[in-house]
């Protein structure tokens, strides 16, 4: 053999290897890229349903940040009115230890911020949850953010991680003949290869007038 | 003069028959590799795309949820022929909704606003508002007082996603 014929031979030996690398490459791109679709779609209607639950079940919508679906790190916030009686306040009477807030930080997870259980609370943060709250506070703008979320009775639970923007906009607040909706959309992504928007809705099953 | 036995020891190159033949399998083996790289990758799309159509199918009934069955303009339940074409936000009860549809890159909100959740695809939504019809394998629900509200929604592939939601006729009140 001579050494021509060695390097020809080399020469169709790499192409051979880089067209089977290739070929490897694409297959297996394309296996994450499924995988990481269906993951996704999983992991989409989880989120879906585990804010369906909070919302559809909450007595009212008390104030909305929007978000942006396109904007990452924009946040975006709801906060729910989960229910009203015992052992908080009288009908129609709001503490913060009824509130939810749904939250999404601007760096890819929505929580859900609600108090502990009112039998796991220490007296003093029994007391303070159930301090009766005027509805234009718990409507002014940055309260959720800067007061409820701080409280040291109101805790932090992930409700979906691997967001890239979350949209918010309510429909029918007050209305005496609609329930009122609360649409949501969201991106989830997973770099590079799979990425999937949603948009649903949510209503209040058995909503209520503000509180006062 | 050249040697007849270094003549007889030179070994000779492919043919063009043989290089010809080299390429057709090659061609062949690329063929169907790539074939299946493809179909996989429509596989992923028709997954996504499903997945995109089942949630706007849920989010057109759940929507329906928040009205009355009841017209509360004329107190009837009587079904619209046609969904007019204006926002979602004043259709005000379930037979408002029938014969409605949508196609769009950006889909509408419910108050007219539009938001493209579809990647810039366009899918088709339409509803179907019937009274008084119940699923075939019901037989214990009356005939009449409710609705059956089916809603389609055709992909960019064409596929179609088709689910249904029944309504039943109570008094709203807060």
């Amino acid at each position: 053999m001579t050494m021509a014929e060695l390097l020809i031979g080399l020469a169709i030996t790499a192409t051979v290897m880089m067209a089977l690398c290739a070929a490897a490459l694409a297959i297996t791109t394309q296996w994450y890229k499924n995988d990481g679709t269906q993951a996704l779609e999983i992991q989409g209607n989880q989120i879906y349903n585990r804010f369906n639950h909070y919302v559809s079940t909450s007595l009212y919508i008390c104030q909305l940040t929007s978000g942006s679906l396109n904007s990452p790190t924009t946040p975006a916030g709801v906060l729910l009115w989960a229910f009203n009686g015992s052992p908080y306040t009288a009908a129609s009477k709001v503490a913060a230890g009824e509130l939810e807030y749904i939250y999404y930080d601007g760096n890819g997870t929505l929580w859900l911020y609600a108090p502990i259980a009112y039998s796991s609370m220490t007296s003093a943060q029994q007391t303070a949850s159930a301090t009766q709250l005027s509805y234009t506070t718990i409507n002014a703008v940055g309260w959720p953010t800067t007061s409820f979320m701080k409280y040291n009775y109101v805790q932090g639970t992930v409700i979906g991680r691997d967001l890239s923007g979350v949209y918010f906009n309510a429909d029918w607040l007050t209305s005496s003949t609609q329930r009122p909706a609360l649409e949501f959309a969201f991106n989830l992504d997973r770099a590079p290869y799979s990425q999937t928007t949603q948009y649903d809705v949510s209503v209040l099953r058995a909503p209520s007038q503000p509180p006062n | 003069m050249a040697s007849p036995i270094r003549a007889t020891n030179r070994r000779r190159g492919f043919t063009m028959y043989e290089a010809v033949l080299a390429s057709v399998v090659l061609a062949f083996t690329v063929i169907a590799v790539s074939g299946s790289l493809t179909a996989s990758n429509t596989q992923t799309q028709v997954l996504q795309q499903t997945a995109t159509a089942v949630s706007l199918c849920r989010e057109l009934l759940e929507e329906i949820a928040s009205v009355p069955m009841t017209n509360p303009a004329t107190g009837t339940t009587a079904v619209a022929a046609n969904a007019t074409s204006g926002p979602r936000s004043g259709f005000g009860y379930v037979g408002a909704y029938n014969n409605y549809t949508d196609s769009a890159a950006a889909l509408p909100e419910i108050n007219g606003s539009t938001l493209d959740v579809t990647d810039g695809q366009t899918y088709t939504r339409s509803v179907t508002v019937t009274l008084g019809a119940k699923p075939s394998n019901d037989s214990a629900s009356p005939g009449t007082d409710f609705a059956l509200v089916t809603v389609k929604v055709t992909t960019p592939l064409g596929l179609t996603v088709t689910m249904q939601r029944v309504f039943c006729n109570y008094p709203f009140s807060r």
